[in-house]
């Protein structure tokens, strides 16, 4: 008889060092794999939740792949949806803050576009017309040949932006506008007290060089021009001041006429000598002191 | 890190740390408004973290110390980062208090201190309250 306790310490060890490569990976290719679009919009959210299917070589999408007179969900599997979470715009059109199914009747020459209040629909269950719905008649464009459907912002603006949609060579451009989250408006009598030249003096970092402030009411709003501008760069010349209540103002900044940033960490606070204006602090979100400035005389 | 970069950074990146995320109007988001609570009759700083505990952070430091000193305004003010909204915390106070979680917070560092400022103004209560609203609400 031969000795088999070598052999069978050997099957043991495979057995016990084996068994926990033994539980499979659970299966998670798609053929239309799910993607999220979120973005920003001062302050306004946009979110689509999509699958994204692909051409995968076949040159006809429309008319075929998805056949003419379909009401088809731009994406697959679950219907498409687009959640916003303020009251928006969307193609001159007003959208309520919420959460829709996005689904377009396509037709050989103009599409439907369909925003139905379910969103939770599968891309079978095609929405019958109905009053809730916000629905518009427009013409597709066209672009380079997009292999996987996509949806991204192509343009942002501050006040909204170009939420696209391609696929193949199909593409369809929404404008979407949102609500702004900031006046620009102030009254010349409530300015009056803080126009005039002032200087600014850094209180942190290594920047301790002073920029000149040109206080102005002009277009309706308390306008200052920096020289220099804030770290030197451009776009940091012309601050507009936005109320915020008395001696206090959020900073904000204009490039082109347009809100390019605005500092709402930042509090911008005129303390007063004999009721007039005549120092100002500008402090960060803990009140500790970014700058100090003084009026001229 | 001086210029810009320096200055951005600190809004910016300490914000981060706080919010998880980037993008303007992150303090925005996470403001919870309400009304504020009234001073407890009474109320004293004793449970308010010591200035051991603050890792030598001098800022920080002097923020507790302002809270030590005006335990009975900082009760009857509300936080709106959130922590108002949590079990056990009564008022800007708490955020001081046992563990302390006004360390990680701008914005209980930053009503704290405005609410101190105004107070040594000679402002009310109530010219404090409003203030606090209007920068952190």
């Amino acid at each position: 008889m031969t000795d088999s306790t070598p052999l069978r310490r050997a099957v043991l060890a495979i057995c016990v060092f084996t068994t926990p490569l033994a539980t499979p990976l659970a299966a998670q290719v798609k053929a239309s794999e799910p993607a999220v679009l979120s973005q920003t919009v001062d302050g306004t959210r946009f979110t689509i939740e999509y699958s994204r299917p692909r051409a995968r070589g076949r040159d006809t999408l429309f008319g075929k792949v998805v056949p003419w007179g379909e009401v088809w969900t731009p994406g697959a599997n679950m219907a498409t949806t687009l959640e916003v979470s303020n009251d928006v715009t969307i193609e001159g059109r007003p959208l309520r803050k919420g959460k829709y199914s996005l689904w377009m009747q396509v037709q050989p020459g103009d599409w439907t576009m369909v925003i139905d209040t379910n969103p939770k629909l599968y891309h079978t269950q095609h929405p019958k017309e109905d009053p809730s719905q916000l629905r518009w008649t427009f013409t597709p464009g066209t672009g380079p040949f997009t292999d996987v459907l996509t949806w991204e912002f192509e343009r942002l603006r501050v006040d909204g932006g170009t939420l696209v949609m391609r696929w193949g060579t199909v593409r369809v451009p929404l404008e979407v506008k949102v609500p702004p989250s900031y006046t620009l408006a102030f009254d010349a009598a409530a300015a009056a007290p803080y126009l005039g030249t002032w200087v600014l003096t850094p209180q942190m970092g290594d920047d301790t060089a002073s920029t000149r402030l040109e206080v102005a009411h002009r277009d309706g709003m308390m306008v200052a021009t920096l020289d220099p501008p804030l770290f030197g760069a451009p776009e940091y010349r012309t601050m507009v001041f936005l109320p915020k209540r008395a001696d206090w103002f959020t900073p904000a900044y204009l490039v082109d006429g347009e809100v390019y940033e605005i500092w709402d960490e930042v509090l911008v606070e005129f303390e007063r000598s004999g009721g007039r204006p005549t120092t100002m602090t500008m402090r960060g979100l803990k009140d500790e002191v970014y700058g100090r400035g003084r009026r001229l005389p | 890190m001086g210029g810009r970069r320096g200055f951005l950074a600190s809004v910016g990146a300490a914000l981060a740390a706080m919010a998880g995320g980037p993008g303007r109007g992150w303090a925005r988001a996470l403001v919870r408004r309400g009304p504020h609570p009234e001073p407890r009759p009474g109320i004293t700083a004793e449970r308010v973290l010591p200035p051991e505990a603050l890792g030598g952070d001098a800022d920080l430091i002097a923020t507790f110390d302002k809270v030590r000193r005006l335990p009975g305004v900082m009760d009857g003010i509300r936080c709106h980062c959130g922590c108002a909204d949590l079990p056990g915390f009564y008022s800007l106070l708490s955020c001081y208090e046992d563990a302390g979680m006004a360390r990680h917070c701008q914005i209980c560092q930053g009503e704290a201190n405005l609410s101190a400022r105004l107070h040594d103004a000679g402002r009310s209560l109530a010219e404090i309250r409003e203030a606090i609203d209007a920068r952190y609400g």
